[in-house]
Formats: C-alpha cells, sequence, structure tokens
C-alpha cells in the first residue's frame, strides 16, 4: 500500500515539477505563480468579493436576470467588474487545484497536516458552493440546469415533505425567496470560509497570504484584460417550461453538470458523497505504515541550552519553551509529538545540537560526515554539492555533474551550518547548497533559514571563521539540473578566481596603493 | 531574465487568460434538439376510509368495561392510482400514497416523462383507489411494480413522490391539516386529462390541477 501511495504521489509529482521548471525559465522562481498558488487563491478571491459588492448594489432579487443584464451594459463599470467577479472566481478555483494538487505530490497531507488537508477541502466545497449560488443568482439557462440537478439531489434527502423540485415546476413565477436564499448563502458562504482559512492555516507558523505584488499583481492585471477584451456575455434567460437547450457552461464550476444530471437525484448525491469521502480521507490512505512513519523530533535535555531559536524556526509551531525540572535557571525546549511533521528543520537551528528527528539532528549529521570523510575525504580543489533530495540531490535524477561532489540532504532546512564548515576544513574547494525554491520547499522554510544561517548570522549560523565566499546558496528543483550546472559553474569560476588571489599572497596594501598615491599627487 | 523570457512569459499568460475565457463559457448542448418534456405536478389531500367490525365476544372479554364498544373501526388511508398513457402505450401505471407515516398526508405527484418533440394523444388519469381497486378495473398491489423507470439518458425524469415525513407537513398546532389546504387540495376527486398536444422542441408541457381542483389541465397552453 505503501510503496503505492509513493507511486502516486510521484506520479503526481512528476509532471508538477516539470511545469515549475518551465515557468521558472519564464518568470523565474520568485514570481512562479503556481509556487503562489494557495496565497493567490486568498488574492484572488478577496478580488471576488469586492467586484462582488458593486455587484450586489444592482442585483434585484425581483428581476435577477434583466439586472444582471443591466449590470452588463454598463460599459464602463458593471461590464467588466462582472466579467472580472467571473474570472477571478474560475482563476481562484484553478489556483485552489494546483495547491492542493502541490500538497498531495509532496506528501503533504496526513499527520499532523491532516487538519490543513480537510479544512482545505472544506474550503474548496465553499468555494464551489459559491459558485454554484452565483451561477443560480443571474437565472439564465445555466442557472435554470443547476438548480433543477441541486433540487433533485435534495429531493433525495428524506427531508423536505414537499419535493424540491416543485420549485421548478413553472407554473408560477419564481418566488423572490428563491433568490433571496440564493443570495443570502452567497454572502454568508464567504463568511464562512474566512473561518475555515483561519483553520486551515492555524498549525503553520507565518502562514503566507498575500504572494509577492509582481504575482497578484500581474494575475489581476491579466483578469481585467481578459474582462474588458472579453467581456462575459448574457445567456439566454431561464425559462422552465422551456428545457435549456445550448448553454454556456462553466467548466470550472459546472464540468459535472452533463454527467449528473443524466443520472437520477440519489445517484448524483451518492456520487458527491463518495467523492467527497475520498478526497476527505487522503489524509487516511495517504499515510505510511506506521512503522515506515519519520519519527517526531526529540531534545535532548543536557544540550537544550533555552535559546528558543528552534522554537522561532518550526515552520509548524510544534516546539514550546517550558520550564526546566532539573532546577537550571533557563527555559527547555518541548516538541508536541501531536504537531511535529519530522521536516528537521529545528536541527539546523540549534547550535549545541540538542534538538531534531533522531538519527537526523546536528551531531548526526557530523558523525555521519566524519564516517564519510574517514575513508573518502574531498579531493582538492573538489566542489561539494549539498543537495536536497527531493530536488537534484533526488538520488534517481541521476544528476552526477563532473568535477564535483554531490551529497544528498534531506532538506536544507535541516543542514546544521557546522557541516558546511567540516567539508571546507576537509579540503572542499567550495560547498554549494543546493537548495528547491524556497516556496516549493516540502518542509515550508528550509531553503529561507538556510540562506539566514548561511550568510545573515540567524543562529545557528555558519561561524564567521569560515571565509563565505567559498559557500553558495542556489535553488533548482529536480527538473532543473541545467540550472544546478550553471550555478555550479558560475561558482567554479568564482573560486578560481579566488584561487588565484590566493595564490598571489597576502595583499602589501603600502605597494598596490603607491602607485595610485603617486599618479594622484 | 532574458527579453525572450519575458515575451514568452508573457504570451503563455495570455494563453492562460484565453483558456479562461474560453473554458468558463464552453457549448453545451443540455437538450437535445427533438426533446420535449410532459410534466406533471399536482397535490391532493389524501382521503381516509373508516372500516369498522364487530368485536367479538373474546376480544370484548380482554377489554376493560369502559372500552367494550361495539365495533372496532380503523381509519386506512385511500391510495391512488395514477395512469399515463401516450400515443396509446402506457408510461406510468402507479400506486400513489399520501405522505406520513399513516399515509394520510396530501399526495404529490411530480413525474416528468421526456417526450419527442411531435404531436402526442396524452390521457392522465389520476383515481382513488376504493376498495383496492381504481375504476373497478386494476389491482392496487400489482400496480406497485409496473411503475415505469425514468429513462436515465433523458431529461429530468425522476419519479419524486413525497416522503414520509410529519414535521415538515403543513398542519395546525393541534396536528390537524390546515383548513387553506383543505380548501385548496382536492380529495378523494378522480381527476383526468385527455387532450392531442403538438410539442415544440424544448417544450415543457405542463399539467397539473384546474383553481377549482376538480380536473387536470394544461398550464400556460394556448
Ligand atoms: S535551539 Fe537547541 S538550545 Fe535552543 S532552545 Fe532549541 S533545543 Fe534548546
Ligand atoms: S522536526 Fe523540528 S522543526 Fe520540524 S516540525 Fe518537528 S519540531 Fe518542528
Amino acid at each position: 500500500m505503501g510503496i503505492r501511495l509513493r507511486t502516486l504521489n510521484r506520479s503526481a509529482w512528476r509532471p508538477l515539477s516539470a511545469v515549475d521548471a518551465a515557468l521558472n525559465r519564464l518568470y523565474g522562481w520568485r514570481f512562479n505563480p503556481l509556487y503562489q498558488s494557495g496565497a493567490l487563491a486568498v488574492v484572488l478571491l478577496g478580488v471576488v468579493s469586492l467586484t462582488g459588492l458593486y455587484l450586489l448594489l444592482y442585483y434585484r432579487i425581483g428581476a435577477p436576470w434583466e439586472s444582471v443584464e443591466r449590470i452588463s451594459a454598463q460599459t464602463w463599470s458593471g461590464r467588466w467588474i462582472r466579467g472580472l467577479h467571473r474570472y477571478a472566481s474560475d482563476a481562484a478555483l484553478v489556483a485552489v487545484g494546483v495547491h492542493a494538487l502541490r500538497m498531495f505530490a509532496q506528501g503533504r497531507s496526513w499527520g499532523p497536516r491532516a487538519l490543513a488537508w480537510i479544512s482545505g477541502v472544506l474550503l474548496t466545497g465553499l468555494v464551489l458552493l459559491c459558485g454554484w449560488t452565483g451561477y443560480v443568482m443571474v437565472w439564465d439557462v445555466q442557472a435554470q440546469a443547476l438548480a433543477v440537478v441541486g433540487a433533485r439531489m435534495l429531493d433525495a434527502l428524506p427531508l423536505f415533505g414537499e419535493p424540491i423540485s416543485r420549485t421548478f415546476v413553472g407554473d408560477a413565477p419564481m418566488p423572490g425567496q428563491f433568490f433571496f436564499l440564493n443570495l443570502f448563502l452567497h454572502i454568508a458562504v464567504p463568511v464562512g470560509m474566512g473561518i475555515v482559512l483561519w483553520v486551515h492555516v492555524a498549525k503553520v507558523a507565518r502562514p503566507t497570504l498575500i504572494p509577492p505584488r509582481g504575482v497578484w499583481m500581474g494575475a489581476v492585471l491579466a483578469l481585467l484584460a481578459l474582462s474588458i477584451l472579453w467581456p462575459v456575455e448574457m445567456a439566454p434567460r431561464a425559462d422552465l417550461l422551456r428545457l435549456p437547450g445550448e448553454v454556456p457552461l462553466d467548466l470550472f464550476y459546472a464540468i459535472w453538470l452533463p454527467a449528473v444530471r443524466a443520472l437520477p437525484g440519489w445517484a448524483a448525491l451518492a456520487s458527491l458523497v463518495a467523492l467527497s469521502a475520498l478526497v476527505l480521507s487522503v489524509p487516511f490512505w495517504t499515510r505510511p505504515r506506521a512503522d515506515r512513519r519519520p519519527p517526531p523530533s526529540q531534545v535532548d535535555d543536557r544540550l537544550c541550552t533555552g535559546c528558543v531559536q528552534c522554537s522561532l524556526d518550526c515552520p509548524y509551531e510544534a516546539i514550546a519553551m517550558i520550564a526546566r525540572a532539573d532546577g537550571r535557571a533557563d527555559l527547555l525546549a518541548h516538541v508536541d509529538p501531536a504537531l511535529c511533521v519530522s521536516c528537521g528543520i529545528c536541527s539546523g537551528s540549534c547550535a549545541p545540537m540538542g534538538v531534531g528527528p533522531p538519527g537526523r539532528t546536528g551531531r548526526d549529521q557530523l558523525a555521519d560526515l566524519r564516517a564519510v570523510l574517514s575513508h573518502t575525504p574531498p579531493m582538492p580543489g573538489q566542489i561539494v554539492v549539498l543537495a536536497c533530495d527531493r530536488g537534484c540531490g533526488d538520488p534517481s535524477s541521476g544528476w552526477a555533474p563532473p568535477g564535483a561532489r554531490v551529497h544528498p540532504v534531506p532538506c536544507a532546512g535541516n543542514l546544521h551550518s557546522s557541516i558546511v564548515e567540516q567539508w571546507l576544513r576537509a579540503g572542499a574547494a567550495g560547498v554549494l547548497v543546493l537548495a528547491c525554491p524556497p516556496r516549493d520547499c516540502w518542509n515550508r522554510e528550509g531553503p529561507s533559514w538556510a540562506g539566514e544561517r548561511l550568510f545573515r548570522e540567524r543562529e545557528a549560523e555558519l561561524h564567521r571563521r569560515v571565509d563565505k565566499s567559498r559557500v553558495r546558496l542556489a535553488y533548482a528543483n529536480r527538473r532543473e539540473r541545467a540550472t544546478g550546472d550553471a550555478e555550479l559553474e558560475r561558482f567554479r569560476v568564482e573560486l578560481a578566481a579566488l584561487d588565484r588571489i590566493d595564490a598571489a599572497g597576502p595583499v602589501d596594501p603600502i605597494r598596490e596603493c603607491d602607485p595610485v598615491l603617486e599618479a594622484v599627487e | 531574465m532574458s527579453l525572450g523570457a519575458r515575451t514568452a512569459g508573457a504570451i503563455v499568460a495570455a494563453l492562460v487568460m484565453l483558456g479562461i475565457g474560453a473554458a468558463s463559457r464552453a457549448p453545451w448542448t443540455a437538450s437535445p434538439a427533438d426533446l420535449a418534456l410532459l410534466r406533471l405536478s399536482w397535490r391532493v389531500q389524501s382521503e381516509t376510509a373508516e372500516e369498522c367490525r364487530p368485536l367479538t365476544e373474546e376480544e370484548k372479554a380482554d377489554l376493560p368495561v369502559h372500552m367494550q364498544v361495539p365495533e372496532l373501526c380503523e381509519a386506512r388511508a385511500i391510495p391512488y392510482l395514477l395512469q399515463v398513457t401516450i400515443d396509446g402505450s402506457e408510461a406510468v401505471s402507479d400506486t400513489v400514497h399520501g405522505a406520513g407515516a399513516r399515509a394520510d398526508r396530501p399526495i404529490t405527484i411530480f413525474r416528468e416523462i421526456p417526450l419527442t418533440a411531435d404531436r402526442h394523444d396524452i390521457r392522465i388519469t389520476f383515481a382513488p383507489i376504493s376498495g383496492g381497486r381504481a375504476d373497478g378495473s386494476v389491482d392496487a398491489e400489482e400496480t406497485d411494480d409496473v411503475v415505469e423507470e425514468p429513462d436515465d439518458d433523458l431529461e429530468e425524469t425522476d419519479d419524486v413522490v413525497e416522503e414520509p415525513d410529519d414535521d415538515l407537513e403543513e398542519t395546525d398546532e393541534d396536528g390537524e391539516p390546515d383548513e387553506d389546504d383543505e380548501a385548496e387540495e382536492p380529495a378523494g376527486v378522480r381527476l383526468e386529462y385527455s387532450a392531442t398536444i403538438d410539442l415544440e422542441e424544448h417544450e415543457v408541457a405542463l399539467v397539473t390541477v384546474d383553481p377549482g381542483g376538480r380536473t387536470l389541465v394544461r398550464a400556460g397552453a394556448p
């Protein structure tokens, strides 16, 4: 089961990382919209809410189709605002889909992350419900088909004395209460979404809800251009005494409609329940067998100095600082196993190497390195690449650049800075840390913390005695081996220049400056 | 970033936008051109019949003195038979019961029968089955098995018969049926409809009870 699931995850991950790599080439990893899909969905839903406020001013529950037609006739405002409302909702659903696919492909759906998965599925359901009510509010032919199918599904529930489908018999005009209910749901559901979103991000530290400005502005401007150049047209008005014929179908929200419309109400409802159960149970059926689950992090009480850095760095807020029981004055880090995803970020946080998942603490990393160095020390002038094993360091990627030695690491954020120092001391010409692009990190914040620790003195920083010009941090996903090669080549050239300077011996400032000073004088 | 990458990035973004625009209005033929629909929709008050029989001496002896009435009476909700014949063939022959645990709540009929857009001879009867027989001709129990199933490939054909639900019925606080409903909904009547109708493509012929509740009519018919 575990192996088949890994295959399933990987078969989702492979095409996704290929598309990621292609978009990295076009926009750079910082502005790759696929890496920002979750935050982009939040911004787009914000755009939907703002444009919805305008539409609300002109919508009339007594004349739904006519009022939407009037909005669409406002050339300078309503026309494009309605288009932006529609297209931003569509794009938000795409962004939600990409976000969910990434979480599934990266296996970030079980254990302590299950709550985020389940709340994410609920959020998606609410977005779809909101889209459903929004389309019904227009009361065109698509609305008619959606409303009738919805009523049939409700009639399959043993809840209503009177079949809901009789609302759409056509012997009388549609009651205003029906449109009022739709409008109410269309406004109330987004409020509920806000609460579920809060739950969705409750267990992560520093959630990213807004993508970089270039990404969200680019997306909104592109959608705005689409709404102006290709405004949303009015479909024919719903007529309950006619079957809908040619219907402009929104594939994002109603792709299921042609299939479900042919089913009896109970079968449609059963399909919906089965699909929801399947998606909601992903945390259950994607979790590895108990003996294969990575163990949570542990704290060595004797080594912990209470510096709090691990609790600051943990991306899942799994570490709390508690009072010590052994009489020492400082605090003690305490890992909550129910929250720890075993990402190992804390291993790189702790200067005294007192925390981390078993076998992956700083001390374990040092012991492993010593074992490696004892029989295969780096060759003189050789560059050592410490590459994330979900990126170019993936052993199956077959990346073996000539003249360099590639060592996979579980995550750049796991790497203790002492390891970099030890490689240089052992004779490596330079150390290239090749991490996944930051927004693609399976552990959320690994590459960011790695950069801070290596170059910006974040605790546990790379020691000052280390020549940082011989250390480089670069980003590439597993399909970007060419990027890895290019970064390596650039680093090699810089190291060669450094070697020439070193070979020239120490600089005598007096002798170097004299000719210049003489020329000036 | 090179100019080539920027240009390619702009083209990809434009294509994605075009994709969103196109996918938000994909053409879909929801109903084939030659399809039309016969829709039946009405609600009638169900009727109860009281059946009495004298108590035997043994039964009387088992009862306390104050309950030893001469006759034992039981109210039984009368089922209805719905029959629809289209162009001479039987499309529906279905026994329907009132809603509620005792089947004594109003009977709701909501059926949709797909038809070709053409001329059709429609005959509908909806009559109480007295003593287990409607029109004195059809066995009520046997008809349960001959309900025409909706054709899944066609339009909105679910049979929707009111489910028992005591809570949601329109009743007064004392549990009695609402008097207004009694006035609006015919009870115990035989309803009929018989006509030849021309259906245009996608047209829905709605047959319902007339405002007086005495017969079936086609709503909105020219
Ligand atoms: S980083 Fe290490 S020393 Fe600091 S609180 Fe955490 S376990 Fe203790
Ligand atoms: S491994 Fe460390 S950083 Fe990662 S979730 Fe567990 S406690 Fe937090």
